[in-house]
């Protein structure tokens, strides 16, 4: 059982990590590619949207990719 | 959406909105503390802090999950509806601070990892008395944090409009989490008779409320007309829908909400495409239908949002034979213009 | 609202209703004590055999000697700041684990005539919390 918690403290932690590296990835330049209308948003809005890009990178990520390769 | 983002949408209502959030937690905080002091002087400061901020949390999510089902029963909670969004975010932040103070209290100042420490410090899941509640904190912790995360149109827009629901609706596995995390908790700890009525209460009244007014709408849903004319349904007399106003409608099983604006009548779907409001429940104001919980537009002869804004709700076609209103059952693509009946008075 | 999140609701709702309600009668009777009016735990009075060993706003520690083992009794008045708490018996140079204690209450261990000291540990901290003579 304590293993388990091991693992599951780990994932969480590198789960918390990525995110992140995501978040700093998102704030550069992350959200345009996600949305072109934070182009013409202040800055702020992406510090704003900074923890739900943490919080959910991989569905970010997988949505980014997407749009990427459709273009 | 419209043409770039804001942090806040700020307007004189949500600043009075959120002047009277503050306020008030201001006001409770201060009494949980001043009644405290008098009643238990050797409080320490953090056991203050955690549950000064826990009930501030748990309150406010009472708060927060009535203000659905009493705006279905009486438009006047309407209000309460249009900025619960920040009220969300504050009672996470309310319940950040518990569970953070929580977290430092009991679970570091050693050399173990603190969330480490919270899983594995007490393992007993069998036991009801002395089960891990800790954990259950956690994870509802955990949910409150995306949710409030979330709480922005950038998020309604990018994550699907499903998903984003999906991932608000757990606010309800958050609440479930909460109620045992307090009676699995402080309740073992501390038992108290008035505090377990007063949240057994609030549990009883939030879940009579939502079951009560989702069987009212559930009755709705399978109303059928039984008057049809060549495959149009039947809707109502025209003198029966006010000016600029709508009649709800039920077509398989979803409702269209008919309006009657300038001697013309136009039929879109009820449901508003930013957060599910009853169109039909709105005004025609200025030639947009107007949704009565955040007040998105769209006009009614083609379901558009008026541009910059992108929103599309589907349309309907509709019939007036001999002032009886008839509406064709099948829901047109999203944005489909149909030109409105005319009507003379 | 559409119809299929007005039947999602429902299911949730009464799920919940059914399922917390059931976890809310169960957690209540499984708590350790009658629901009192919130106040701190009272301690009852003691046997002719008992003594009284320790006492301050915490614990109040008893020690019930018998024929050949001894009935160590700590009754916890209010709950400790640590999430989980060890009483270990010392005796000559070793040390025994005698079991655990968390919420308020009375908790009774067995020892044996040679155990002289108790500790009251912290585990998570690695520090006493109390350590007592007998």
């Amino acid at each position: 059982m304590l293993i388990i918690i091991e693992i599951f403290v780990n994932l969480l932690l590198g789960y918390f990590i990525f995110g992140l590296l995501f978040g700093i990835y998102f704030f550069i330049k992350g959200a345009f590619k996600l949305d072109e209308l934070i182009i013409e948003s202040k800055w702020t809005v992406r510090l704003l949207l900074l923890p739900g890009a943490i919080g959910l990178w991989p569905l970010l990520l997988m949505k980014i990719i997407r749009k990427t390769t459709t273009k | 959406m419209g043409v770039n983002y804001q942090t806040v949408l700020w307007n004189r209502n949500k600043k009075i909105y959120d002047r009277w959030i503050g306020l008030s937690m201001l006001i409770y905080l201060i009494s949980f503390i001043g009644l405290t002091f008098i009643t238990n002087v050797q409080t320490s400061v953090e056991t203050l802090i955690i549950r000064a901020f826990g009930t501030l949390a748990i309150v406010l999510l009472h708060i927060i999950l009535v203000i659905g089902p009493l705006s279905r029963i009486n438009t006047r909670f309407l209000p309460l509806l249009y900025n619960r969004r920040h009220l969300g975010v504050s009672m996470f932040l309310a319940a950040l601070i518990h569970g953070g103070f929580s977290l430092f209290q009991f679970h570091t100042l050693g050399n173990v990892n603190p969330i480490y420490a919270l899983f594995s410090s007490n393992m007993d899941y069998n036991s009801l008395k002395n089960f891990p509640f800790q954990v259950l904190g956690f994870f509802a912790l955990i949910i409150l944090f995306l949710m409030a995360a979330t709480s922005h149109d950038f998020w309604l827009k990018n994550l699907s409009a499903k998903s984003w629901k999906r991932l608000h609706m757990m606010v309800y596995f958050a609440y479930a989490l909460i109620i045992m995390h307090v009676f699995l908790g402080s309740f073992q700890q501390q038992p108290s008779l008035w505090s377990t009525a007063i949240l057994s209460f609030g549990f009883v009244v939030i879940t009579a409320l939502h079951i009560s007014t989702g069987s009212k709408e559930r009755k709705l849903d399978h109303i059928k007309t039984t008057d049809t004319n060549e495959g149009w349904d039947y809707v109502c007399d025209i003198d029966e829908i006010p000016e600029d106003r709508a009649k709800i409608f039920i077509v398989d099983n979803e409702r269209i909400a008919v309006f009657k604006y300038n001697n013309k009548l136009s039929a879109i779907s009820n449901v508003c495409k930013h957060q599910g409001g009853p169109l039909g429940e709105g005004k025609v104001v200025d030639g947009c239908v107007t949704c009565p919980w955040h007040g998105y537009q769209y006009l009614p002869h083609n379901g558009q949002s008026p541009p910059p804004f992108t929103e599309q709700v589907s349309t309907y076609r509709l019939k007036l034979i001999d002032k009886k209103v008839y509406v064709s059952p099948k829901a047109l693509p999203e944005g489909t213009e149909v030109d409105p009946v005319i009507f003379n008075n | 609202m559409t119809s299929g999140l007005r039947k999602t609701h429902r299911f949730i709702w009464i799920t919940l209703g059914l399922l917390v309600s059931s976890l809310i009668a169960l957690s209540t009777i499984a708590t350790k004590k009658p629901l009192e009016i919130d106040k701190d735990f009272s301690v009852v009075s003691k046997h002719k055999t008992q003594r009284a060993v320790f006492e301050d706003a915490y614990f109040v520690i008893n020690l019930n000697e018998k024929n050949e083992l001894n009935n160590l009794e700590i009754i916890l008045k209010k709950p400790l700041k640590s999430a989980s708490s060890l009483v270990y018996g010392y005796s000559n140079n070793s040390k025994n684990l005698l079991g655990s204690i968390d919420t308020k209450g009375r908790y009774t261990f067995t020892i044996d005539k040679l155990t002289t000291s108790i500790a009251i540990y912290d585990e998570i901290k690695k520090t006493n919390i109390a350590k007592i003579k007998l």
